[in-house]
């Protein structure tokens, strides 16, 4: 524009012109920031427009998600070290709360989440063995990430937030441990009841 | 380096390239910074944002070098595509008779676009590390 080839002086926009439109420009920024982008990017909302539009849960849902990544993939790599001596015990754990078996479902497990506590329910599943699931929550709502990992593959099934309830059937993708990711983001105690059926192992919790 | 700060740095040479054409720099300091100088050192840190955004894709160390090098041959042949069809866009807007006052609008409101970026990554660096 000016920058081009030298203009002469009088050409260039005024000193207390140029100083308007930078303050214009910086004033406008701050305030879209902390009405628009703030609330949209970080959940972050002094003003509470964010809010009113809407872009705050946006906000939050993007803190959520970043913080449940960054959860599981420490989960992840946890469940990586632990020796699958330490899978067996979990999995005698559960084995042994298999008593209370309902007519159609073969396991039957309830646990309770505090708010922001987590756990982790896998099925150790064969590549193409089929699963039947039913849960309810009770309490609050849940989120819940329903994945697979092994032999150094992952997939993602379902996952979904401030959920009540839910049931399917999984596939197998791969050999591995097949499941559930659970976080409580309520405000009270939730309590989870998992209903599972189908051809799988053990079942492995860890909280 | 914090990728925040290397993308709160482009925000300002968003802001600075603003500035540099709305000629403030010759109004205000009766002098114009040199445009490739200041093209090369802002020039590292939109390649180091590039960087950032690369190292979070965790790309395999298993032929790194010809990815690497056909990432930057993408970016070079995007580039000059873009800049091809803004350089004729140009063109003709210089030609119109309102360009003068619609170049001024549209440098104030790039200035602006450059602070809310500097605001949404200074925010970032301190609310997510």
């Amino acid at each position: 524009m000016f920058n081009a080839e030298k203009p002469s002086l009088e050409d260039l926009p005024s000193s207390a012109h140029l100083l308007r439109s930078t303050v214009i420009a910086g004033v406008s920024a701050v305030a879209i920031l902390v009405t628009v982008v703030l609330p949209a990017e970080y959940g972050v909302d002094p003003t509470r427009i964010g809010g009113v539009l809407g872009l705050t849960e946006m906000g939050e849902i993007k803190n959520q998600l970043a913080e449940e990544a960054e959860m599981d993939r420490q989960m992840e790599a946890a469940n990586d070290d632990q020796s699958s001596l330490l899978n067996d015990i979990f999995g005698l754990f559960v084995g042994a709360a298999h008593a209370q078996e309902q007519e159609v479902w073969q396991d039957m497990l309830t646990f309770t989440l505090a708010p922001d506590a987590s756990a982790e329910i896998k099925m150790e599943m064969t590549d193409g063995a089929i699963a039947d699931y039913a849960w309810v929550a009770e309490g609050g709502r849940i989120n819940f990430d329903l994945h697979a990992h092994g032999g150094g593959q992952s997939i993602d099934y379902d996952r979904g937030r401030g959920a009540t309830s839910g049931e399917g059937s999984i596939e197998a993708a791969f050999d591995g441990d097949h499941g559930w990711f659970w976080r409580n983001r309520d405000s009270a105690d939730v309590t989870v009841t998992l209903q599972l059926r189908g051809a799988y192992g053990e079942v492995v919790e860890t909280y | 380096m914090n990728a925040y700060i290397v993308d709160a740095i482009i925000g300002l040479s968003v802001v600075y390239k603003a500035l540099d054409n709305l000629g403030a720099y010759q109004r205000w300091f009766g002098f114009q910074p040199n445009t490739k100088a200041a093209t090369l050192i802002f020039g590292f840190f939109h390649g180091t944002g590039l960087a950032t955004k690369i190292l979070d894709y965790d790309i395999a160390s298993e032929g790194l070098l010809p990815n690497l090098l056909a990432f930057n041959v993408g970016v070079e042949i995007g580039q000059i595509m873009a800049l091809a069809v803004i350089l004729i866009v140009m063109g003709y807007w210089r030609k119109s008779s309102a360009f003068y006052r619609q170049a001024y609008t549209a440098n104030v409101v790039m200035m602006s676009m450059g602070f809310i970026l500097m605001g949404y990554q200074i925010t970032g660096y301190f609310v997510a590390t």
